[in-house]
């Protein structure tokens, strides 16, 4: 799976040593843990004392926003359920992990000091032999940490529209 | 609205307690969370205090409603867009800096026909406050404009959401994207 996906996509950051590391936890980890359907494998990228996730349900009023995930048990059941549900679509003419880095895009990521945002872009679909065509369009921005020199997420703004309506 | 320079000393940080009493007379009434503890402190905190302090130009007052260690906050630069979206306060003594400077500016400002204080909650809308277990997630919305003596027209129009955990008893501020663009627009 591993060598599947270096072939499949690049760190865009090799000379970067934070953003090379937040990508490699919010990209190829995430994905490599999320196809195993193995929580386990990204686990400690998350720093649990401080996290929380809100959702923005694909919705650009903040009138709709959710706290979905007070607690990362809660983002957890939620990621295993997504994973599962992945797990039993069957994709035409193209591997998952390979839908999955063709499809969403992690290219900004603003540092400072020991804190920093990333925002992560799907934009793709795919023809499934069992589910009809399956859309990847939306954004979500990630909080991260920088905890004993390990990138943490520490929380997120999930599923914002992709892309959001003008500024006036 | 940038100041006019004109503070030379520190400002007396403790008001006299006349004023302070006015001042929880006025407020205590407008919470509209009367009946729930939770949504009532956090409000209080929010509104009340962030107010109180800012017109004090005294971050002392409300130091006690952020979590420093966890803080971080967002600031949307009024733009619906998050590509615009900036990491400004990774520190809360980054925050605190720009709070101090807008404190500073406000200061400066003299309003025709209504006092500071009832302009600001006049403008501030702060009713959904979602709670789940430790967590809370409170839209605060500003939309009002005013005109100054000095300053043109003031006009307040932006919301924030800001992101609270309960620390030993206490509602504290974690961090908040601000300055979102009220309303934001539909869906593109």
């Amino acid at each position: 799976m591993k060598a599947k996906l270096k072939g499949a996509v690049k760190n865009p950051f090799p000379k970067d040593a934070d953003r090379k590391a937040i990508w490699e936890l919010l990209i190829p980890r995430d994905f490599e843990a999320f196809l195993a359907k193995d929580w386990s494998i990204g686990a400690a990228d998350f720093l649990e004392k401080e996290f929380m996730g809100y959702d923005a349900c694909g919705i650009s009023n903040p009138d709709h926003w959710r706290l979905r995930y007070a607690t990362l048990k809660d983002y957890r059941e939620e990621w295993l359920r997504q994973a599962k549900e992945f797990q039993a679509v069957e994709l035409k003419a193209v591997g998952k992990m390979e839908f999955l880095c063709k499809t969403i895009t992690l290219k900004d990521i603003e540092v400072q000091g020991n804190r920093a945002v990333a925002k992560m872009k799907a934009n793709g679909s795919v023809e499934t032999l069992n589910h009809g065509p399956l859309t990847m369009k939306w954004q979500s921005i990630f909080f991260l940490k920088k905890v004993q020199r390990h990138w943490k997420i520490t929380s997120f703004v999930s599923y914002l529209p992709n892309p959001m309506g003008k500024s006036k | 609205m940038k100041a006019k320079a004109k503070k030379t000393s520190k400002k007396p940080k403790a008001k006299s307690p006349a004023k302070k009493a006015a001042a929880s007379t006025i407020t205590e009434s407008r919470n509209p969370f009367s009946g729930d503890k939770e949504r009532y402190a956090i409000w209080d905190a929010l509104v009340r205090r962030d107010y109180e302090a800012f017109l004090a130009n005294d971050w002392s007052i409300c130091a006690g409603d952020f979590l420093e260690s966890e803080f971080m906050a967002y600031d949307a630069c009024f733009k619906a867009d998050p590509d615009h979206w900036r990491l400004k306060y990774s520190q809360l003594k980054d925050y605190r800096a720009e709070w101090l400077r807008q404190a500073d500016d406000f200061e400066a400002v003299e309003m025709k026909g209504i006092s500071k204080l009832d302009f600001l909650y006049k403008a501030v809308v702060l009713k959904s406050i979602e709670i789940q277990n430790n967590r809370a997630v409170a839209h605060k919305k500003f939309n009002g404009s005013v005109e100054t003596v000095n300053h043109g027209t003031l006009k307040l129009k932006w919301q924030s959401i800001f992101f609270l955990k309960k620390d030993r008893g206490r509602w504290k501020i974690t961090g908040f994207v601000g300055y979102l663009p009220s309303p934001m627009p539909d869906n593109a």
